[in-house]
């Protein structure tokens, strides 16, 4: 590295010593610095640099600030003024171990058994995995996942912003991933439509973050305070381009607690944006949840490269199709764009490129499609008729499933739990040797496509709709089964 | 138990919402049992119709939402005109004595009341009614034992009115005793 000229001065109140850090090869002699300095902490020096200018140097070191003004003002990051903050001791902060009402009840340590709103599960979910910064705007029914962090983030040494709009709520986490956080926000239907052009600028950056979504009725304002799972095919196709997205979609408290912190995993080995979708009956519900130790569940960490700096490039993806990250501020170069770019990062707008680039977007989720897709099957084996269902739907399914039983009929179940990439080679295998399938979804018809598709040369598929607001009739989905498996091939 | 559904019906600002939360604690990590809880209020932070549902089961809870209930608790006359037709015929109800008119509720429907509104301003205020009518509840049904009821509430109220919820708890519970013995 660099050659470093410091001086040292003793902060005020806090434990920390602040020092300037003048890298003399980075330096072209402008001497903004010296001239700008309003303490004249700075001369110009008679040494020369490699590259045959002089460089500043510390002459009134005692009359520094640490204002900063040499660090902004220099065009080349020649001078700044680092802070080198001895960790003071970590006092668990007073907190009553439960205070008043059930929304607020914040614990210094998180472990056991809880009576736990799903919102609830999600941000403690969120920080299981390590997630120290929340962006976000509040909005029902995800108003309480950004509470929760807002109370909880402080003791962590996290940081929660609520930002001027989703826009920038989405831009924040972006900026807070590349900075090394784990970085998520949480919202409903319209505010993913807000985030939706910073999803793209993060799927093409390739940047690691988790987007939740609990949905309520839409389109537009839609139903604020009721739910709905309209939003399935904005997750995929949201954002304008191709990109491969992984969404996954929690039917319980439990399960947003644990699928918030798959979505972390994957987001951190797959590089990208990871959807969670859930809907407002979900987030507002209230059950078990168990919370295990800190170490019993896995949490995949970034994966830092190993080269040197002058060897790294930010976009080469070796054959596993995932580039490595570089630390910001360990002396890698970036140059991070959403314009098309090849493995140095910068823009090269050619067809080649364009390929090359999008394609492994894509690919990079095509290829691990086994290992990201999870799906929770019954009695698949000997059924006729196989229902699908996920998220809250995949609860309401049930009975219905059971009264079919009763019936006489052989029902099988299938819940999507990773709804995309789409589980396109289970549905066909499946396909091949059942009746047909019922797709159960509160919406007028979204996945219901996707299964289509994939079993359409060997079955039937048949949807039973619900427009949102409430929640499917049992006695509906018994008709579709029955009807679908009296009917004849 | 059985498995059975459990709606309380109210206004906002009578902590129903606390009483089921504190009811769920008690049944699904103290009992063991499984219990779904959803709750619905409207935008007003006093004064709207707030309901609130169990669903209680010794397996899995598949189905969320209640459709008909088999204890019905209301706290307002409002809640009762708007929910009791969805008490099941064999289903029970529990009122406010003070809250709702008794002369209005229908001739067929096994229930028991309480002054609980009255018994919590005896005590020193209103807003203790809710545990009254907790401690009323657990005597008369078996959907949760007493002692894991006060456990829920001392983990979950303000530790400055866990004193005085646990003793409006017992006036309730002893309420329904003496009822039984009379």
């Amino acid at each position: 590295m660099g050659i470093v000229e410091k001086t040292q001065k003793k902060g005020t109140s806090k434990k920390e010593t602040r020092e300037i850090v003048i890298k003399k090869e980075r330096c072209k002699g402008c001497n903004f610095c010296v001239e700008y300095c309003p303490r004249d902490v700075l001369e110009v020096s008679e040494e020369f640099n490699e590259k045959g200018y002089h460089p500043p140097k510390i002459v009134n070191s005692d009359q520094c600030l640490f204002c900063g003004l040499c660090e902004r003002i220099c065009p080349d990051f020649a001078i700044y003024i680092k802070n080198n903050e001895t960790e003071p001791e970590k006092e668990e902060k007073p907190i009553s171990e439960t205070t008043h009402g059930l929304f607020n009840i914040v614990k210094s340590k998180y472990e056991g058994e809880f009576f736990m709103q799903g919102d609830i599960a999600c941000a403690e979910g969120a920080i299981y995995a390590g997630c120290r910064f929340f962006g976000g705007y509040p909005i029902t029914p995800a108003t309480e996942i950004a509470e929760r962090m807002a109370k909880r983030l402080p003791f962590l040494d996290g940081v929660f912003i609520q930002f001027e709009d989703e826009i920038a709520s989405m831009a924040g986490i972006l900026g807070a991933s590349w900075a090394g956080a784990k970085s998520m926000t949480a919202t409903s239907g319209p505010g993913i439509s807000l985030m939706n052009e910073n999803i793209g600028l993060g799927m093409m950056t390739e940047t690691p973050c988790v987007v939740v979504n609990v949905q309520r009725g839409s389109p537009s304002t839609g139903l604020p305070t009721s739910w709905g799972q309209a939003d399935m095919m904005q997750a995929k196709w949201g954002s304008h381009g191709d990109y491969g997205s992984i969404t996954l979609c929690p039917k319980s408290p439990q399960e947003f607690f644990d699928l918030t912190i798959v979505a972390f995993n994957y987001s951190e080995k797959y590089r990208l944006p990871v959807f969670i979708l859930t809907d407002a009956i979900v987030g507002h519900m209230i059950e078990k949840v168990i919370i295990p130790p800190p170490d019993k569940l896995e949490i995949i960490n970034r994966k830092y490269t190993k080269k040197r700096p002058q060897d790294y490039l930010p976009y080469e993806a070796e054959s596993n199709l995932i580039p490595d990250f570089a630390k910001a501020g360990d002396g890698y170069h970036y140059y991070v764009t959403g314009l098309t770019h090849d493995e140095r990062g910068y823009p090269i707008m050619t067809e080649e490129v364009q390929k090359e680039n999008v394609t492994r977007l894509v690919e990079k989720i095509n290829t691990y499609s086994d290992d990201i897709i999870i799906l929770e099957e019954r009695d698949i084996d000997k059924a006729d008729i196989v229902v699908i269902a996920y998220g809250i739907t995949s609860r309401t399914v049930i009975p219905a499933i059971e009264k079919a039983k009763k019936k006489g009929i052989k029902v099988g179940y299938l819940r999507l739990i990773t709804i995309w990439p789409f589980p396109e080679k289970r549905i066909n295998e499946i396909a091949r040797n059942i009746k047909g399938f019922v797709v159960v979804e509160m919406n007028l018809g979204q996945i219901v496509l996707e299964v289509e598709r994939c079993a359409a040369p060997y079955t039937s598929t048949k949807l039973v709709p619900h427009a949102g607001g409430g929640i499917h009739n049992i006695d509906d989905i018994v008709k579709a089964i029955e009807e679908l498996a009296h009917e004849k091939k | 138990m059985k498995d059975c559904n459990f709606k309380i019906v109210g206004f906002g600002g009578q902590g129903i919402i606390l009483t089921s939360y504190v009811l769920g604690t008690a049944i699904s990590i103290h009992d063991g049992n499984s219990v779904s809880m959803t709750q619905s209020y409207g935008p007003e932070a006093r004064g709207g119709t707030c309901s609130s549902q169990l669903v209680i089961s010794s397996s899995e809870v598949n189905y969320p939402l209640v459709e008909k209930t088999d204890i019905l608790v209301v706290l307002s006359q409002e809640g009762y005109d708007k929910y009791f037709q969805i008490l099941n015929t064999d289903g029970v109800l529990f009122y406010d004595l003070n809250m709702v008119k008794k002369e209005k509720i229908n001739k067929k429907i096994k229930a028991f009341s309480i002054p609980a509104t009255k018994i919590a301003e005896d005590l020193g205020n209103k807003l203790f009614a809710n545990m009254v009518m907790l401690g009323f509840i657990a005597a008369h049904t078996d959907i949760v034992k007493a002692g894991s009821l006060k456990k829920a509430i001392k983990e979950t109220v303000s530790p400055k009115y866990i004193d005085i919820d646990l003793k409006a708890f017992d006036l309730g519970y002893h309420y329904a005793e003496n009822a039984n013995k009379e």
